[in-house]
């Protein structure tokens, strides 16, 4: 159902069997490029590191002020992508193979899309002129250029990951611990509260943590539909794209903050381990 | 709810179909009684309690149990009743406990107390006594994953019970157990059942399930009941070769003679008198005898039957049809307990135990010729279909 048996499954298969399983030797080379090409990048981005210069640059006002916004932006957006998410995964999971087909095709859309055309299309429903965009001027609300606009966009871009690591958990876990808990006298909601959701917390803390690691990395459809203002719209990304390209602001200063944000990416993940490993099989 | 058996009931007759299977069964079980359903596999067992439960809606047909009308679909009437899962209050048990695998032992148990709004102290308290009950109160605090299958399965039976089901149905509980405790949940299944007094459907491969459990059995055929009656009577005189091999008995079908004996022809259309003891002496057996020629069966044991060595050559002896006599030519020798089981190429449907000494005398082998006798007074003749 969830990684961790299969990952335990598959580690007794190859004690079972490892000279049958060996890889050919002609597929080293090209998985040994593999690990290269993921890992010289950020090995060659740590040793172009002034490391004199990360204490100073982590601590200034505009790296922490652009840090705290991305961290509390994702982890709203991510909070909505639950919200939104889990039940959008339970309908798709138990709807009928050409809806569930249709709405797996939508769901998987922006994960395709660049984000970029994502901040397009968010302008064209919300921006001045956008769908929604001139009813809610009405009202007196403006999205585009707010730090509401970059939740937004970060939910269009992160909402994918949690939707299909849940409905994937949904499905290895089947219908049939619900319909013994129907059996027992549980209406719907009760068995989704007591039975469906602990069934597959696994999935949903996996897909909470990709969820939040990619609205965390997000840049592209925030850039576009949420602008880049210091202290409001200007999260990570765009802080560390701005001291790349901004004059005057040593390129350090980008590199120190990517440092930051591959820290933040890295504990995430060790987090999402370390649960995993005594997460309920 | 009365004591009145009548009362608390389930009635069903349904027609469903799935794909090109059809299913039609019409049954009834009263309270306090215990009806086993046997079948092969795809003669619609599980379909039928999938439609008691309420999994499948029946294309046509009622499903009653006592006053409440749980599905009831009838041509031409509009109305339709489905009566959700959650509001059957029927108890499934299947091969596997599936127990909540989040969830303590206990607090399995007291899901569906708790599901039934009861307070969670009291529920819990229910389902302490539940396990006690079943025999598995130490285990109370443990998951699912740090017990064995039996007592998974006793933990299930604890729980199911603990929802207060009005009926039950269990599909194939102690399949998936060693013998042992297998016979323990048997039994216990046995008395909680009588003690609850709660209708219950188990549907089962193994007749011993039906000889201990219930006083009812009905086989089921390709999605019809074929047999439905006291489960010696069932397997006793089983109208299916599926049944036949269950009880471990021979099954020949054939057509009546004038005698009242059943007629069958071989493999090689070399025929085969089957007569019970009584008409042999040209004495009627039983009261009611079939028409010549209607269709027949007889039904004796595999060990009824006598195997002597033959010397004579061709067919000869087997054309003159000497009641209950054939001469076979041995096809297949198994083991079977304490001895061999042999089939002939005349009659691969008769099946013939003889023990293993006799078997080393005899010099069994397959191709041997030997001369076959039915002991006429283990012959039981019915009319068949």
């Amino acid at each position: 159902m969830t990684a961790a048996p299969a990952l335990v499954a598959t580690a007794r298969e190859a004690g079972a069997s490892r000279r049958a399983s060996r890889v050919p030797g002609l597929l080293i080379v090209p998985a040994a490029l593999g690990v290269a090409v993921l890992s010289l990048p950020v090995v060659a981005l740590l040793l172009r590191l002034d490391w004199r210069a990360v204490p100073s640059a982590i601590a200034s006002p505009a790296a922490l002020e652009a840090l705290s916004l991305s961290l509390s932006t994702a982890g709203i957006a991510t909070i909505c992508c639950l919200a939104l998410g889990v039940p959008l995964a339970l309908l798709i999971s138990r709807a009928s193979r050409l809806t569930a087909s249709l709405l797996r095709t939508l769901v998987t859309l922006p994960l395709v899309l660049p984000p970029l055309v994502g901040g397009i299309a968010l302008l064209a429903l919300l921006g001045r002129t956008g769908l929604f965009g001139e009813s809610l001027a009405l009202v007196g609300l403006r999205v585009p250029f707010t730090t509401t606009a970059v939740v937004i966009a970060q939910v269009f871009v992160a909402l994918p990951f949690l939707v299909i690591s849940v409905e994937g958990s949904l499905r290895a876990v089947g219908t049939r611990y619900e319909a013994v808990a129907a059996g027992l006298g549980a209406g719907p909601f009760t068995v989704f509260r007591r039975v469906t959701l602990p069934l597959v917390a696994p999935g949903v803390l996996a897909g909470t943590v990709l969820c939040f690691a990619r609205a965390l990395g997000e840049f592209g459809a925030t850039a576009l539909f949420a602008g880049n203002t210091a202290g409001v719209t200007r999260t990570m990304p765009l802080a560390i794209y701005t001291a790349f390209n901004g004059a005057g602001v040593s390129e350090d200063i980008a590199i120190a903050l990517s440092l930051m944000l591959i820290a933040v990416a890295v504990a995430v993940l060790l987090i999402m381990r370390s649960w995993r490993e005594d997460a309920p099989r | 709810m009365s004591a009145d058996p009548e009362s608390g009931a389930l009635v069903a007759e349904l027609t469903t179909a799935r794909g090109t299977f059809h299913l039609s069964a019409s049954l009834r079980v009263d309270r306090g009684e215990l009806l086993a359903v046997l079948g092969p596999n795809g003669s619609g067992k599980s379909t039928l309690l999938a439609v008691l439960a309420g999994h499948v809606a029946p294309d046509e047909g009622i499903v009653r149990l006592g006053e409440r009308e749980l599905a009831r679909r009838i041509a031409g009437e509009r109305a339709s009743i489905d009566v959700p899962i959650e509001q059957r209050r029927i108890g499934l048990l299947g091969q596997e406990p599936l127990l909540f695998r989040h969830l303590s032992a206990l607090e399995n148990v007291a899901f569906g107390p708790r599901a039934l709004g009861r307070r969670a102290a009291a529920a819990r308290a229910d389902a302490a006594r539940w396990l006690d009950r079943v025999g598995a109160g130490e285990f109370a605090a443990r998951k699912p994953a740090q017990l064995s299958g039996g007592q998974q399965q006793r933990v299930a039976i604890a729980r199911t019970l603990a929802a207060g089901p009005e009926l039950l149905l269990l599909d194939e509980p102690f399949a998936a157990l060693d013998v042992p405790t297998a016979a323990a949940m048997r039994r216990l299944i046995g008395e909680l059942c009588a003690e609850t007094a709660t209708p219950t459907v188990l549907v089962t491969h193994d007749p011993l399930d039906a000889i201990v459990l219930a006083r009812r059995a009905a086989i089921l055929h390709e999605g019809r009941i074929v047999q439905l009656g006291p489960v010696g009577e069932v397997l006793g005189h089983p109208a299916t070769s599926f049944v036949a091999a269950l009880a471990g008995v021979n099954l020949a079908v054939g057509t009546a003679t004038t005698t009242g004996g059943v007629a069958v022809s071989g493999a090689d259309g070399s025929p085969l008198v089957l007569a019970p003891a009584g008409l042999v002496e040209g004495r009627r057996a039983t009261a009611g005898r079939a028409a010549p020629g209607s269709p027949v069966s007889a039904v004796f044991s595999p060990a009824a039957v006598h195997v002597a060595p033959f010397a004579g050559d061709g067919h000869e002896a087997s054309d003159e049809a000497v009641p209950n006599r054939w001469i076979g030519t041995v096809s297949l020798l198994q083991p079977a307990p304490g001895g061999v089981r042999l089939t002939t190429l005349e009659h691969p449907e008769l099946a013939v135990d003889l023990p293993g000494a006799a078997a080393v005398a005899l010099d069994l082998r397959p191709g041997s010729r030997f001369a076959f006798t039915v002991s006429a007074s283990e012959i039981s003749v019915r009319e068949h279909g």
